[in-house]
């Protein structure tokens, strides 16, 4: 049974190949994930030079949510720069922001409701619930690679996290400045 | 060097059959004249000369096509013969790239100079256009003409009502008092151009008259535009193009094409919806 | 971007002693039947998992086209309801596309042949591939089971357009049917992107040393760019589909309009533009055609190259077709809509843009053609599948030139021109390409051959079968008989529907036909001559191990390619071939 585990597998290709693979991989879903967001801010433009857009005010948590993403995303650079010793404690940071973030967008999906916007009462709003909930299911796992690197220490292959964590933090910013200001 | 004949009843067999298949082909459109419906538009007789043109076009390279493919089957069947020798560059670069030129030259070339034209006339309304408005609702047709002001009243979507008031028009609005409304039959002049505005109530439908070769869908929440100058006095038929629900393939309306003189009896006899 | 190469610190990693290197053998595959055949790793296993999970899968797809053919043939006789019918023909061409022609073409033949034609031992990630299949295989349960909800199964056609797809009351399927067919799909979307992922890392990162990509065989090369499309593509159907659940039970108006009356039922929605539903779903939705398309011809490429004994014409100028139409293939989706309300400026363009399409289908042709020529043609059952999928590609991309022409569209648009078209390319070119593939791969499967004779027969009933029925249904188009109707009234179709028995009889003939390839694939693979290494005399990698492969793919070190994947019509009388691994 033992053998029959993919790494028997694995053993056979060159260690640097496997490291390529999960390269070529990163980079397929990170274009894939553009493709996405791409899709969305179509949509997005398309839908709102409809008669019944309305735009809503944004709440100022965002704001903040936004400054820990982009905080995080300097914290995985660390942990991708000093490797090895540090690496851990800093991956360690970069997922708590990461799921600071995420209760922090819960909080302002709770503001929202206080107001009484919900995903069905304008079209603003709709695109705000959906596009916040399809970046979370992102940054959701990103946390998880994360956490698999966590636990192989100083030999995971940060650089495609960091790459994925990149994306998912540009693709907020950009999904933020979208729903703001357009 | 003798060329062995093991594999060419294969040969003969599939090469027979592709030839029959381009025959049959070949000889079924020409018998049922490209199967194609009478035409009875203006636009209608550029459509078909636009699809005789990609027939004539396109028929060559079938044709020739699996003349080539049956000759190379059987020709290069078995073993023994000319040994392969790759072809020069040149004769490489020629043969991928000669066909291809020639054959994206005829299309484009067909698109643009007798496309293009037909394709402008059916989305451009000319000013002295009979306009006539379609609605679409699942499974039936309806038209609306302007009456004797020319003019559309207005919609209020509260005074729907399934039997009475199907266009859901505004009673208050004095523009469509004389607003005639036309279900399930829509009658034109032959000889004028008519522009159409289309909508739908609930789902995608397409309004389509073969016979016109006229295909468009009506999309609910916008007009949808198309023009048609009928050429003959005759009868014909609305029938949805676009799944629009179980009933889709029994949602027909009756098109009549009246002489001048004849439509502007029939429209002189019709009332308006609130006269 | 900086990786570390350190690998190999999970638990499994642990006895990194037991060695490394590239050409490492492994002797020892899972013994248990579970891990064996159930919850494989090893791609020809999950290759074979997939063939027979579209084995299975026809039977339904195929079984609901002859339901509702039998009704168009003989209206009249209550074989069905419209309600069923609308559903049927939905469910008929979802089945089909993606859990037949995908699920056998892009995943079944690609999971066996991509490793052994590169020369690696496995995928790049085995657990992921499994993970593919035991993904798709949900989807298409909840596919089969959409049919017993309430409402029945989605009926607003294979392209779910709003509102029809969008509103719960329109018919009846729209209930709970297009729910469970958007699940289905979220699902085999996940799937084909996990698989889609592993085809590309292995194909750019596994390949055999000395294989360069201009040394791929031209299968590899259309499965990577029919892959990498597909990736692309994808995302946007993602995105349309939430946007649409969302319309559905989330109370939004994305693609809902305002003023909405559904049986005499003002909506209260507002807004929504139904017709960016179709420009995403067809930014999929083109590419995708070529998802399914490509494979076919790729494997078409490589079964000629081995029967006629000569290299492939112009190995150079097709794979730079199959770039430009990959790039060209993501910018025409619009001639699908140009009746649809669009600009017709954007017609316009679309349909320019479409007709460039044709160059590098037509290079594409012109090689497989010129790929005879001074040939010394063998004809084998997949040769002759081969050489009918030349016929049917060049038959069915000279139609495309009639429906990209927007102004020939808008007599041809939803008409059975368009239904004999599309059959064409995605039924008959795929289905001609995945049996050429079988019928040539199965010592790689099996290790066995499959019958011959019974070979022929399904090869003849299959292609006078389905060039008939298509064929035919051109001429119900040229007609103006418009499709997905449950039967026929308007005057005008009645010439092109009185067509309709001959094309349902010819469908049961094609049908027919695959009844022959069941009993031969099954009793093949139990029964069948044994193959030998290298039965046809082919030259590239999967040749160059034994039928079946073992577990590793290589007994011993993997190949190392020193040449061109087609090396035929070598030697003085140029009868002879070397193998792409050849040392000389």
């Amino acid at each position: 049974m033992e053998s029959n585990r993919p790494d028997s597998w694995e053993r056979s290709v060159a260690p640097g190949r496997r490291a390529d693979s999960i390269q070529t991989m990163a980079f397929i879903m990170v274009a894939g994930a553009i493709m996405l967001f791409t899709t969305f801010t179509a949509s997005y433009l398309v839908r709102r030079e409809s008669v019944d857009w309305a735009g809503m005010a944004l709440p100022r948590l965002v704001w903040v949510n936004t400054a820990l993403i982009l905080l995080s995303s300097v914290t995985m650079e660390i942990a991708r720069k000093v490797r090895a010793g540090g690496a851990p404690r800093w991956v360690a940071a970069t997922i708590g922001l990461g799921v600071l973030f995420l209760v922090g967008q819960v909080f302002v999906w709770k503001q929202l409701a206080d107001r009484g916007a919900f995903v069905s009462t304008s079209p603003h709003a709709s695109f705000f619930y959906m596009l916040t909930a399809v970046h979370a299911a992102h940054l959701a796992a990103g946390i998880t690679v994360l956490l698999f690197a966590f636990r192989r220490a100083g030999r995971a292959p940060l650089g495609v996290c960091a790459a994925w964590w990149h994306l998912v933090g540009g693709a907020w910013v950009w999904v933020a400045l979208l729903l703001a200001f357009f | 060097m003798p060329r062995r004949n093991s594999g060419s009843a294969s040969a003969l067999l599939l090469a027979s059959f592709l030839l029959i298949f381009t025959a049959a082909t070949v000889g079924a459109m020409i018998y049922k004249k490209c199967y194609l419906p009478p035409v009875m538009s203006h636009h209608g007789i550029g459509v078909d000369k636009m699809i005789m043109y990609i027939i004539f076009a396109a028929g060559f390279i079938f044709v020739v096509g699996h003349l080539v493919l049956s000759k190379f089957i059987v020709t290069y069947s078995g073993t023994g013969g000319e040994s392969y020798k790759p072809m020069s560059h040149r004769a490489e670069l020629f043969f991928t790239f000669g066909p291809v030129i020639l054959m994206v030259a005829v299309s484009e070339i067909g698109v643009l100079v007798i496309g293009a034209p037909v394709w402008h006339e059916v989305y451009t309304q000319q000013p002295d256009d009979l306009v006539i408005e379609i609605t679409a609702k699942q499974y039936e047709w309806t038209a609306r003409y302007p009456g004797k002001d020319g003019k559309f009243g207005l919609r209020d979507i509260k005074q729907y009502d399934e039997t009475e008031n199907v266009l859901a028009l505004d009673k208050h609005d004095k523009t469509g008092k004389d607003d005639i409304v036309s279900r399930g039959l829509l009658v034109l002049p032959a000889g004028k151009g008519v522009w159409f505005n289309i909508r739908s109530w609930d789902v995608l439908h397409s309004f389509n008259i073969p016979v016109f070769r006229t295909k468009q869908d009506a999309v609910p929440g916008i007009f949808t535009h198309t023009r048609v100058v009928p050429t003959t006095v005759g009868t014909a038929e609305i029938a949805c193009a676009q799944i629009c629900s179980a009933g889709h393939y029994r949602m027909k309306a009756k098109v009549l094409i009246k002489s001048p003189e004849d439509f502007a009896k029939w429209l002189s006899e019709q009332t308006g919806q609130f006269e | 971007m900086a990786i570390t190469h350190k690998q190999g610190s999970d638990a499994a990693h642990g006895h990194d002693d037991h060695g490394h290197g590239v050409g490492d053998a492994h002797d020892h595959g899972p013994t248990g039947f579970i891990s064996k055949y159930i919850f494989s790793f090893d791609h020809k296993v999950i290759g074979i998992q997939y063939l027979l999970l579209a084995i299975g899968m026809s039977f339904i797809g195929v079984g609901l086209s002859f339901w509702f053919r039998t009704q168009l043939a003989w209206p009249g006789h209550d074989v069905m309801t419209p309600e069923q019918y609308v559903s049927f023909v939905t469910m008929h061409g979802t089945i089909m596309i993606f859990f037949v022609v995908s699920a056998a073409l892009s995943s079944g033949l690609g999971n066996l042949a991509i490793p052994l034609q590169i020369g690696a031992r496995d995928m790049a990630f085995p657990l992921l591939n499994m993970l593919s299949f035991w993904t798709i295989l949900p989807a298409a349960l909840i596919m089969i089971a959409s049919f017993f909800v309430e409402g029945g199964a989605s009926g607003g056609g294979w392209t779910v357009y709003p509102p029809l797809s969008a509103l719960r009351n329109t018919l009846p399927g729209a209930k709970w049917g297009t729910t469970l067919w958007l699940l289905a799909m979220a699902l085999f979307i996940v799937s084909f992107t996990m698989g889609g992922l592993n085809y590309t890392a292995t194909i750019l990162n596994l390949r055999a040393r000395g294989m360069s990509l201009m040394r791929m065989p031209l299968t590899i090369w259309c499965w990577l760019i029919a892959t990498l499309l597909g990736l692309l593509g994808f995302p946007a159907l993602t995105a349309a589909a939430i946007m649409l659940l969302l319309d559905r039970h989330g109370g939004t108006s994305f693609f809902l309009p305002s003023g909405l009356i559904v049986s005499g039922e003002p909506m209260a929605n507002v807004g929504g533009t139904p017709l960016l539903f179709q420009h995403l779903f067809w930014f999929l939705g083109h590419p995708e055609v070529y998802v399914l398309v490509l494979p076919a011809i790729g494997v078409a490429f490589d079964v000629i190259a081995t029967f006629a004994r000569r290299p492939p014409q112009a190995y150079r100028y097709s794979v730079y077709s199959l770039l430009v139409i990959a790039l060209l293939g993501m910018v025409v989706w619009g001639h699908h809509m140009f009746v649809s309300g669009m600009n017709p400026y954007l017609g316009k363009y679309f349909s320019i843009s479409t007709l460039l399409i044709t160059a590098p289908f037509a290079i594409l042709g012109v090689n497989l053609v010129g790929s005879l020529w001074k040939a010394r043609i063998r004809f084998t059952t997949p040769m002759l599948f081969a050489l009918g999928l030349v016929s049917a590609v060049g038959t069915g991309g000279i139609g495309g030139l009639f429906l990209a022409t927007s102004t020939a569209d808008l007599h041809f648009h939803d008409t059975y021109f368009v239904v004999g078209h599309f059959h064409l390319m995605i039924g008959v070119v795929t289905l001609t390409g995945t049996f050429a593939g079988i019928y040539y791969w199965f010592p790689k499967m099996f290790g066995r051959m499959m019958n011959e004779t019974l070979g022929k027969i399904h090869f003849w009933t299959t292609i006078i079968g389905t060039f008939a029925v298509f064929t035919i249904q051109h001429f119900q188009g040229l007609g103006g008989l418009t499709r997905r109707y449950y039967e026929y009234s308007a005057q005008v179709m009645m010439p092109a529907a009185s067509l309709n028995p001959m094309v349902t009889m010819f469908a049961f003939l094609a049908g027919a036909g695959q009844l022959v390839f069941f009993v031969n694939f099954f009793w093949s693979a139990l029964r069948g001559p044994k193959a030998g290494e290298n039965p046809w005399d082919a030259t590239t990698l999967e040749w160059t191990t034994p039928s079946p492969p073992g577990h590793g793919n290589w007994p011993g070190a993997l190949p190392v390619v020193t040449g061109d994947p087609y090396g035929y019509a070598t030697g003085p009388d140029g009868n002879g071939f070397r193998m792409q691994n050849a040392k000389d």
